[in-house]
């Protein structure tokens, strides 16, 4: 299982993909700070709508919601693109069972979504720290805990497209499904707003991803947090085990 | 007694209604080249995909390794295959490619991904990448990756397609190299019988997923070999004849009005004349070569 994760991350570091996707997510981080900072006068931290003071770290922190689509290329790169080339069957006929495949896909995409979202929020800290002053970005251990219990939020969304990526064996169907269904929960949910409100707001929209990620930056609610870590942590767990009891018996084309 | 290293027993596959596999038995010993042949769709690659683990068995047993079901993880390290078309990453090049696979396999000695390329003759591919090769050089990489970490059994599904003719003479000696020489097992399918007969030692032909025949290269070309048939009545007659006065005793007696001689130094007229001389009544003589195909279409058509 370890060899497959090196190997994986072996091909990673030789494609161009992600180097795209580092230099993207520096050229967000940096022109951020510059803008924050050149919009609101250098140096100068903002209230949000609620009266709280948010600095530019914690209004990043809010944003984490859209590495939700950087995840889907981690997805991609370590396990769709071994169904859409093919090249799982390599793997499969002479070198592991599916359970050592699974798993190892799992693992190699875990440890790359926390790489990437631990190395996008350490540069903003430390970036918004060096140019706006330490007056003006938050405590860094609070920051690195608002960030760890976002991390559980985005591991049940990587879960689900390892699910779905599971499920599927298809990279047309894994994008089609992956990368709509942000938009598409939020219509589905905007749609039925007007017949069940309560249901909505007070369950469906409370634990939706991006409302949770910006929740966990400013909402000190601790049943909250623990009912929102339960629930993705789960998810991070069960779903990618449902894409697998798919996967164990499917044929590979 | 050779070992036993691939035998399946009553193995079936359906998709639904279609059953590609049915009743499927076959035994490949250690140090086998075992050619699969058949029509396409026949289940030559169906097989080949069970036995790897790409596809689940509906009915039967088949044990790999004398370990019945898919081989573990540890097993499988000693297979190494060619299924369908090859499939790399096209944004790497071939050495880059073999060395990914090279990590998963844990093979620390990267001089073997030099050996395997060197073998395949794809030594000289820089820095172009896979999705740049030739069908024939992505055929040679496929093959290149299933010798990469010298396994005990390769399963090559029609590993010479896209091969120009030198390529195929090339592979044909490779295979029989990794045989002779290193005692590999080799399980090989291929539509060109010519091919398969001329490096195969055991074959099994199979049509609509049945099994027509499993047969050795000796029993192949004495089926296939090139005969006087005569028809007659008196087959009994005419086999005296033929060791007393001809003294051939290379000949078989296929049924009560039928004989194949295998004599190559005898000709038809001749063999009339002298069947006629000694009082055999003989209703019809002429010469007979079975190719491969003739061989193939006469099992398709018993069944």
């Amino acid at each position: 299982m370890l060899n497959i994760i090196r190997a994986d991350f072996y091909r990673i570091f030789r494609s161009k993909s992600i180097y795209i996707i580092l230099i993207l997510m520096l050229l967000i981080d940096i022109s951020s700070i510059i803008l924050d900072s050149s919009a609101m006068c250098i140096g100068v931290a903002y209230h949000n709508d609620s009266g709280i003071m948010m600095t530019s770290d914690a209004n990043a922190l809010t944003s984490n919601g859209n590495l939700y689509y950087f995840f889907t290329f981690v997805v991609v790169g370590i396990l769709i693109s071994d169904f859409t080339n093919k090249t799982i069957k390599n793997t499969l006929s002479s070198n592991c069972t599916r359970i050592c495949y699974f798993l190892s896909k799992t693992f190699s995409v875990y440890i790359a979504a926390t790489i990437l979202f631990s190395a996008h929020n350490a540069f903003f800290y430390i970036l918004n720290y060096f140019v706006n002053g330490s007056k003006h970005a938050m405590d860094a251990g609070e920051y690195a805990q608002i960030a760890i219990l976002q991390m559980s939020v985005l591991f049940g969304m990587t879960g689900f497209m390892l699910m779905i990526g599971f499920l599927t064996k298809n990279g047309t169907a894994f994008n089609t499904l992956t990368l709509s269904l942000p938009l598409t929960y939020a219509l589905i949910l905007m749609f039925l707003y007007d017949y069940f409100p309560e249901i909505i707001e007070n369950y469906l929209l409370k634990y939706e991803m991006h409302t949770t990620i910006g929740s966990l930056v400013y909402n000190s609610d601790h049943t909250y947090k623990l009912t929102v870590v339960t629930i993705y942590l789960s998810a991070t767990v069960v779903l990618p085990i449902l894409g697998y009891l798919n996967f164990r018996k499917s044929e590979i084309k | 007694m050779r070992d036993i290293i691939v035998k399946t027993e009553k193995l079936s596959k359906s998709y639904g209604k279609f059953k590609a596999l049915d009743e499927v038995d076959m035994t490949v010993y250690q140090g086998d080249i075992y050619g699969l042949i058949g029509r396409n769709g026949a289940g030559k690659t169906t097989i080949m995909k069970i036995i790897s683990g790409l596809a689940v068995k509906t009915e039967g047993v088949f044990e790999v390794f004398s370990k019945s079901g898919e081989a573990s993880a540890e097993d499988k390290k000693r297979i190494g295959c060619l299924i369908e078309n090859p499939a790399f990453f096209g944004n790497m090049t071939a050495y880059q490619n073999l060395k990914y696979y090279a990590i998963q396999k844990g093979i620390a000695d990267k001089k073997q991904i030099d050996d395997a390329l060197e073998l395949v003759g794809l030594t000289n591919t820089g820095k172009k990448k896979y999705r740049q090769f030739s069908l024939g050089m992505k055929q040679r990489l496929g093959i290149a990756l299933a010798v990469l970490d010298n396994p005990d059994l390769i399963i090559l599904d029609e590993p010479i397609n896209g091969l120009d003719p030198i390529g195929i003479s090339e592979l044909r000696e490779t295979f029989k190299k990794l045989n002779s020489e290193r005692g590999i097992t080799i399980i090989i399918s291929s539509h060109i019988l010519s091919e398969l007969y001329a490096v195969a030692n055991r074959f099994l032909f199979i049509e609509n997923g049945r099994v027509l025949k499993e047969i050795t290269k000796e029993e192949l070309e004495i089926a296939c070999k090139r005969c006087i048939v005569v028809k007659t009545p008196d087959t009994k007659s005419a086999a005296v004849v033929l060791e007393e006065t001809l003294g051939i005793t290379d000949y078989s007696v296929v049924s009560s009005g039928e004989l194949h001689i295998y004599e190559k130094k005898l000709s038809p007229e001749q063999l009339t004349k002298t069947l006629f001389e000694n009082g055999v009544s003989i209703s019809g003589v002429f010469e007979n070569i079975v190719s491969l195909e003739d061989y193939f279409k006469s099992l398709v058509e018993v069944k």
